[in-house]
C-alpha cells in the first residue's frame, strides 16, 4: 500500500553542494563552509560510507548496542569533548524544482504551478493509500502552503523552501541546528523511506506482480 | 535495526514550545551560551549554524522534548517554536513552511 512512498523519482544524477559541518566546533556558532558536490546516489553511498565508518572505530571491538540512544551520546560527546574532530557533510535546502520531490504531484490545481487534469478535478477525494491520495492529500509538502486555511496560497510564485519544499540529505551527526521558521511560520517536514533505486525497482515490480494477480 | 544498511534512519528533534515564556527562555539561554561570540555576530540565532546541549535549556527551567522521527512520519513545527536536531544515519527529508490567519 505504501509503495507509492517509495517512488522517490529524483534525478540522480545532478549535483548538489553540501554543507561540511565541524562537529567539535559546532557549539561556536561557526559559518559552514562548503562540503563536495555530490549526485544523490553519490551523497547515499557516503553517508552509508560514515555509518558503516562508525560502527566500525566505536562498536566492532566493544559490547556496545549501535542503537539511537548510544548513537545520541556519541554525538554530545564529540560536541561537549574537544579530544576528537569530526567532520561531516550536509545536503541540506536541495531545491525539489531542480532534482524533484519525493511526492507525487497534484493534477488538481493543489500545488503551485501543477497542470489540472479536467477528467481528475471533480472526482471524490482519492483513497488512502492510493497513488492519487499521495499526490491530492493536503500532507503532500508541495500542496499544504496551498490548503484552504493557508496565507501561504496567495501567494503566486514559487519561493525555495517556503511555499517549494527543499530536500535534506543526512548523515550520521549532520545537524540542523536551533533555529526558528522565517516570519512566524509553521514548518512540516517529513522523512522519506529513501530506498536507493534498485531496490525500488525491485518493490515496484513485486507490488505490480502482486497486483496484476489479484 | 541494522543502521549500517538502511537508508531511512531515524532523526533526533529537541524542540521548545512556541509560547514568548519559553521562546524568549531558549533565547536568554542562547545568548548567555554565546555571549562573547554575540557580540562580533549579533544575529547569530539567525545564522542557523550553532547546537547546544538541551540539558542547557532543563538547567534554565525552559521546557524542552525530544522526539525520535522514522521514515514515513512528518514533524510540524509551529511559529516560534526552537527546534534543532540531527540524523542518526542516511536519510532524505523534505520540507516546507505554511501559515494559518492567526
Amino acid at each position: 500500500m505504501f509503495t507509492y512512498l517509495l517512488a522517490l523519482k529524483m534525478d540522480m544524477n545532478k549535483q548538489f553542494q553540501t554543507k561540511e559541518q565541524l562537529l567539535h566546533r559546532i557549539q561556536e556558532g561557526i559559518s559552514f563552509g562548503d562540503g563536495d558536490e555530490y549526485t544523490i546516489s553519490d551523497y547515499l553511498k557516503y553517508s552509508h560510507e560514515q555509518v558503516k565508518h562508525w560502527y566500525a572505530e566505536n562498536y566492532a571491538r566493544t559490547n556496545k548496542v549501535m542503537n539511537p540512544q548510544n548513537i545520541e551520546k556519541d554525538y554530545w560527546d564529540i560536541i561537549e569533548s574537544s579530544d576528537q574532530e569530526y567532520y561531516v557533510e550536509y545536503g541540506n535546502d536541495v531545491d525539489t524544482h531542480v532534482f524533484g520531490s519525493g511526492f507525487p504531484k497534484s493534477e488538481r490545481g493543489r500545488c503551485l504551478g501543477s497542470e489540472i487534469d479536467i477528467d481528475k478535478f471533480h472526482l471524490p477525494e482519492p483513497l488512502f493509500g492510493t497513488e492519487d491520495y499521495y499526490k491530492e492529500t493536503y500532507w503532500n509538502p508541495n500542496n499544504i502552503p496551498c490548503c484552504d486555511e493557508s496565507i501561504l496560497r496567495h501567494v503566486k510564485v514559487g519561493i525555495n523552501g517556503i511555499n517549494v519544499p527543499w530536500l535534506y540529505f543526512g548523515s550520521i551527526f549532520a545537524t540542523f541546528c536551533y533555529h526558528t521558521e522565517d516570519n512566524d511560520f509553521y514548518s512540516f517536514n517529513y522523512h522519506h523511506y529513501g530506498m536507493i533505486q534498485h531496490t525500488l525497482h525491485f518493490i515496484m515490480i513485486v507490488f505490480n506482480s502482486l497486483h496484476h494477480n489479484n | 535495526m541494522n543502521l549500517a544498511s538502511y537508508t531511512g534512519a531515524p532523526k533526533v528533534w529537541y524542540g521548545v514550545p512556541g509560547n514568548s515564556k519559553d521562546a524568549e527562555g531558549m533565547e536568554k539561554v542562547f545568548k548567555s551560551f554565546m555571549s562573547t561570540k554575540m557580540r562580533d555576530a549579533p544575529e547569530l540565532l539567525y545564522h542557523i549554524t550553532t547546537m547546544f546541549n538541551p540539558r542547557l535549556l532543563q538547567a534554565a527551567d525552559v521546557p524542552v522534548y525530544r522526539i525520535i522521527q522514522h521514515p514515513g512520519e512528518f514533524v510540524l513545527t509551529f511559529p516560534r517554536a526552537f527546534h534543532g536536531g540531527f540524523s542518526l544515519g542516511p536519510n532524505i527529508g523534505e520540507a516546507v513552511n505554511f501559515a494559518t490567519h492567526e
